[in-house]
């Protein structure tokens, strides 16, 4: 790797710095050092130190890694504190089970987001992923942006119920009306997702007692837990099993339902506010660009229909250029025959006939295309020789 | 007793490991470079508006004289039929002797929001078709669809079925209302009509971050712990990314597309109900009478056994035959598992029907 290649940090071997530092606090017997002395912030300082430096197309992969690795000391922190007093305790049964009893209540009130260091949370607002990109196609590019609507108003009611018992007055009557739906549209999304925090909040407390129920089994049953890996993927596995067997009842489907449903109403109403507004400055609006992107939709089927017919005209022009040739044998035959019948109109009547035979095969060919037209309803179809490496695109 | 066999110590041990390979991961990642996907060779033999039509180079001296078409699903990238080397349905399936040709839709843009059902069967696939069979001057060919796709040539045999010599359905779900389907019961009570109005085509990152939020946890946490175990490996770590790049490459779906799909399919559970109303004709699978091979995985999260295997029901098939894979939705076209069982079973099975 030559010089210019090489990551700027290459030197710092940033966990070995944090081994050597807790092993100088052991060296000058300083109080025992813990796990949560902080391994999260100094890897936040380490990354937003190299981070600037990394041009790097995996670098936002490396950011998620980084982020559930934050989760994984989280846990490992919290569960410290709890290995460490069960190990004070030696043997002694319930006293272990009264400990994990009481150190689970203690994590208990970061559930609701509380004052401590952990908030549990923080994993379950990642996966409101569905929820934050909805939020985001409307937010964008609604005439709403970057306004209080874009976050939670916990006086969001009071507002919108002064806003609706205001009635609209003058020539702008309409349009006060429009935004007084989108509040109140906004409003009943902002209940919705309100909920759906509470829900999902409840979950997390349910999937820690899970964890909390399983961990005295394993206790019970003789079984030993010898990681903190093994922690954290209890806690993944409680979490998991929890959220599935949530996500299966109808109060979650009402609720998920209600809570996109409501938001994209609110977007429907805000996109209309919106084209309101492009339309008075005169500017294209999706409305406008919709009905165009329909057209071309249209013409381009007409254009592939168009071009199925003259491939199928082509293909009857071909049969029909090959089949004087076998006509032409056919009439030989014929005239082989008819010279023994007759001399008279041997050169007349092949000729009315092929006339006639024409005229068949025009009708014929006119009903073809008639027919093709009527089964396939503008169906785009071409011959391999057409489709072969045929470019239609707009 | 207690639960934990673990000391302090053991713990900032644990933890340095995992900062070792964590920093170590970072080196990895910063190396690997551009992430490439799609192994096998192929050439572009028909194009239509953002479909391409790709037929692979032949890897044997002997084929199966009727070619596969693979019918891919209308969300992510069909390359994962063809992620990389020895992790390839597609590779698996060449080495068996099948000629495979392959639907890529491309990325949908605002253009193609209009794009119905109707254009995708009735337009697209049978297009793709007829290009094949004219090129092997054949009246039939074989179907492979895979997910949605398995829907999508249920839909097409039902509408064509004289085009169609075998059909293989994989991971194809056709019960929408089975107990364990999530996806379904998520979008059950959804006002389609609402977001597609609201939002013209479907963003693929929503779809995507739909589908991670079956398993939220596993899909959007635990993996990347996970990751760090192994980023010492840059030949694991550049599987792993491989398959990353294929989750989050999310294409766009036509909005009207997606309105039919969800509402006729989801909702109305119109494929098993005999609903499904692709331009005027009705989707009955009961007409199906070609020879199946239905492909499903024990495992899979996003569709579940049930929804699958209730294609047996629905068809006229006699020669009707399934197989259950252990594995998962994905796996059943990357794992090393897969790649012994799958394409080794679908030549087999096509051999003996040609």
């Amino acid at each position: 790797m030559s010089n210019k290649d090489k990551i700027p940090f290459d030197g710092l071997d940033w966990s070995d710095f944090q081994k050597k530092y807790i092993d100088a606090l052991n060296a000058f017997n300083s109080p025992k050092p813990t796990v949560n002395s902080g391994w999260v912030n100094a890897m936040n300082d380490w990354w937003q130190f190299n981070k600037p430096e990394t041009p790097n197309e995996n670098m936002n992969m490396f950011e998620n890694v980084l982020e559930q690795s934050r989760n994984f000391y989280y846990v490992s922190e919290q569960f410290t504190n709890l290995v460490d007093g069960i190990n004070k305790l030696k043997n002694n049964n319930q006293g272990i089970t009264d400990f994990i009893n009481s150190k689970f209540k203690d994590i208990d009130p970061s559930v609701f987001g509380g004052n401590n260091s952990f908030n549990w949370n923080t994993l379950a607002d990642n996966f409101e992923q569905p929820i934050e990109l909805l939020k985001k196609t409307f937010t964008d590019s609604s005439v709403f942006s970057n306004t209080m609507f874009n976050e939670s108003n916990p006086g969001m009611g009071k507002i919108a119920e002064q806003l609706f018992s205001a009635a609209g007055l003058g020539a702008n009557r309409e349009t006060q009306d429009k935004h007084k739906l989108a509040i109140k549209l906004w409003a009943k999304y902002q209940d919705n997702y309100q909920e759906d925090l509470a829900v999902k909040a409840r979950l997390n407390k349910d999937a820690l007692e899970l964890m909390r129920t399983r961990i005295l089994e394993m206790s019970a049953k003789g079984e030993d837990i010898s990681s903190m890996r093994q922690v954290y993927d209890l806690w993944i596995d409680s979490n998991e099993k929890i959220y599935g067997e949530y996500v299966f009842t109808e109060e979650y489907s009402e609720l998920n339902s209600r809570l996109v449903n409501s938001m994209m109403a609110f977007k429907k109403q805000s996109n209309e506010i919106t084209e309101d507004a492009l339309v008075s400055m005169n500017m294209p609006t999706t409305s406008s660009v919709n009905e165009l992107a329909r057209r071309h939709y249209e013409l381009r089927k007409q254009v592939k229909a168009m071009q199925q017919e003259i491939s199928n005209l082509k293909k009857e022009l071909l049969l029909k250029n090959n089949k004087p040739v076998a006509a032409k044998n056919d009439s030989k035959s014929s005239i082989i025959k008819r010279k023994s019948k007759t001399k008279t109109n041997k050169r007349v009547a092949p000729k009315s006939s092929n006339v006639v035979q024409i005229k068949q095969d025009k009708k014929k060919l006119t009903n073809n295309v008639k027919a093709i037209k009527k089964k396939t309803k503008q169906k785009t179809k071409k011959t391999a020789t057409d489709k072969g490496m045929i470019e239609i695109k707009f | 007793m207690n639960p934990f066999n673990i000391e302090h110590k053991d713990i900032v041990d644990e933890i340095h490991e995992f900062n070792s390979k964590l920093a170590q991961g970072f080196s990895t990642l910063s190396e690997l470079g551009e992430i490439e996907v799609g192994v096998s060779e192929k050439e572009a033999v028909y194009h239509e508006d953002n479909l391409v039509l790709y037929h692979f180079k032949s890897r044997t001296e002997k084929q199966n004289p009727i070619p596969l078409l693979i019918v891919y699903a209308l969300v992510n990238r069909p390359y994962m039929a063809d992620l990389q080397d020895g992790r390839s349905m597609i590779q698996g399936l060449l080495d068996e002797g099948v000629d495979v040709y392959l639907i890529d839709w491309g990325y949908p843009d605002s253009a193609d929001k209009f794009l119905t059902l109707d254009d995708y069967i009735n337009g697209y696939i049978d297009n793709c078709v007829d290009v094949i069979s004219e090129k092997h001057k054949l009246n039939k060919i074989n179907l492979l669809g895979i997910c949605q796709g398995g829907a999508l040539s249920l839909c097409y045999t039902a509408l064509h079925q004289e085009k169609v010599k075998n059909l293989i359905t994989t991971v194809t779900p056709v019960d929408f209302h089975t107990k364990k389907d999530l996806l379904s019961h998520m979008v059950r009570e959804l006002d389609i009509d609402q977001i597609v109005d609201a939002s013209g085509n479907i963003s693929g990152d929503i779809l995507n971050a739909t589908f991670l939020s079956l398993k939220p946890y596993t899909l959007m946490g635990q993996k990347y712990v996970d990751l760090v175990n192994i980023l010492d490996d840059k030949e694991k770590t550049m599987n792993f990314m491989r398959m990353e790049k294929w989750i989050f490459d999310s294409p766009d779906l036509a909005g009207e597309a997606f309105r039919e799909f969800i509402k006729m399919f989801y909702q109305q559970n119109g494929l098993v109900k005999g609903t499904v109303k692709i331009a005027d004709d009705i989707v009955d699978l009961s007409k199906i009478t070609v020879p199946i091979l239905n492909i499903y995985a024990r495992d899979d999260h996003l569709v579940p056994t049930d929804a699958s295997k209730a294609l047996e029901g629905c068809v006229s098939s006699k020669d009707y035959n399934s197989l259950e894979f252990p594995g998962g939705h994905i796996g059943i076209y990357v794992s090393g598992k897969a790649q012994k069982m799958i394409p080794p079973s679908v030549a087999a099975w096509l051999a003996e029907r040609t």
